[in-house]
């Protein structure tokens, strides 16, 4: 139960992390599937970094749970405050492509098909496999988590290079997550890896839709979806517990924040390419690059600035 | 913000684009349905589940002071399971470090098969402590 509280606190943290972030953003109803998919990823970083902290600065378990709901709690007032001062605006209007038409059904239906096959497969891996698959699962990344949760006051012994194989300069993202969930639970378990490993693995495939479909349509975020999906190299890697996964997700969520941007930047750099026209039509005066297209004695308004220039 | 239009096709280009998704539907689908049939297989670094070696430390570990630096004597494996079997003691082990050699007090003896105490012969520099009965002695080294 502490647990399922602290998975449902740190999801939620990230969601009003994320929305407190979205540009003149609804804080709620706008682009949910991309919000709770990056929410998640969101919750896991600054859960495992508070995690941290409360290792190097020896905060109690207890104490650390107190302050992660501190944080969602004055996280969510804030959120509400900036909702009320806000217009409900999307990050992008999308006229999206909610095509009913035989492409549109056939990827919706080949979707769910291998989102289910997905789904049974890789919980049946992790109910088979729950301490991972692979070398770097165990080697690395669980014995990191081993080492925090159980070494107390000396979980810096982990970092000795008498273990060779260690690797003391990889991320604490991971290890720190699953740490910080067995102190939530009070023991150890193979289930919280498990867990992230799945979570991560289907919030990737989540965000890949939504971030896709939002910036280009429905049935683009469903092609998208549904080549990651039928990727079993993809899949066999998200429940090895592998460090791969999350690092794509994160990659994936840089990449799908950027676009907008870029493509803000670009409707800017056309907007200073035409701010002489702009000038132009202000000053009412015949610049180069105005056209002019006279027909009988009165001049026509220019097909490229929609306006009247003086013969 | 930024406004997209919809943009009108060409019908052939309509066709291919339909073809071209179809294809990769199909493809994927064909792609799940292999890998959801495929059996699954239990991970067994040194030939013997996860679960399984950690118990089999299980006994040892409350043995052991709760941080520090022990040795390690890994005896009998197969030459493809004597490092995965000595990766897989430290992460039942942890968070005491569990160093490649001899040198420490305590030394964690990691056997493959059980050894019989009346025809085994332990090392030298070795003085056996406890023998846990599953492949798995403490040993403390013997100072002359």
């Amino acid at each position: 139960m502490a647990g399922l509280a602290g998975a449902v606190l740190c999801a939620a943290t990230g969601f009003v992390l994320i929305s407190l972030a979205w540009p003149k953003g609804s804080w709620f109803k706008s682009e949910l599937l991309l919000k709770l998919s990056l929410g998640v990823g969101c919750g896991l970083g600054l859960f495992s970094f508070l995690y941290l902290l409360s290792l190097v600065f020896s905060v109690p378990a207890k104490t650390l749970a107190a302050t992660e709901v501190v944080i969602f709690v004055l996280l969510s007032i804030l959120l509400w405050i900036r909702g009320h001062n806000l217009h409900d605006q999307k990050l992008l209007q999308y006229t999206a492509d909610m095509s009913s038409g035989l492409l549109g059904q056939t990827l919706r239906a080949s979707f769910v098909v291998t989102l289910i096959g997905a789904l049974h497969r890789c919980l049946k891996e992790l109910a088979t496999n729950p301490q991972g698959i692979g070398w770097d699962a165990f080697a690395i990344w669980n014995l990191h988590a081993r080492f925090l949760f159980r070494g107390g006051e000396h979980w810096k012994d982990g970092f000795s290079s008498l273990i060779p194989w260690f690797h003391p300069d990889y991320p604490l993202f991971l290890p720190g997550s699953v740490a910080h969930f067995w102190s939530y639970l009070g023991r150890e378990t193979t289930a919280v890896p498990a867990t992230l490993a799945f979570a991560f693995t289907f919030s990737t495939v989540a965000l890949l839709f939504s971030a896709v479909a939002v910036l280009r349509g429905r049935n683009h975020g469903l092609l998208a979806g549904l080549m990651l999906l039928g990727t079993p190299s993809f899949l066999r890697q998200g429940v090895s517990q592998y460090a791969d996964i999350p690092l794509s997700f994160f990659l994936l969520a840089a990449i799908a924040l950027l676009v907008p941007v870029i493509e803000a930047l670009t409707e800017s750099v056309a907007v200073i390419v035409r701010l002489p026209e702009v000038f132009s039509v202000a000053l009412n005066w015949p610049l180069p690059l105005v056209r002019v297209e006279s027909g009988g004695s009165a001049a026509r308004p220019s097909l490229l600035l929609k306006c009247t220039v003086p013969a | 913000m930024i406004t997209q239009t919809k943009v009108r096709r060409d019908p052939r280009k309509v066709l291919q684009i339909r073809i071209a998704v179809a294809a990769v539907a199909l493809f994927s689908l064909l792609s799940t349905g292999w890998f959801v049939f495929e059996p699954v297989k239990q991970f067994q670094p040194a030939g013997t589940p996860l679960p399984e070696y950690d118990k089999r430390f299980e006994e040892l570990r409350k043995r052991l002071p709760p941080h520090g630096v022990v040795g390690y004597l890994g005896i009998g494996w197969d030459s493809g399971y004597q490092l995965p079997a000595y990766y897989a003691t430290q992460y039942a082990l942890a968070p005491v470090v569990v160093e490649n050699s001899l040198q420490p007090e305590l030394v964690v003896g990691n056997f493959a098969t059980p050894p019989a105490p009346a025809t085994t012969t332990w090392p030298a520099n070795l003085l056996p402590i406890q023998n846990f009965g599953n492949g798995v002695v403490l040993f403390a080294k013997r100072h002359n």
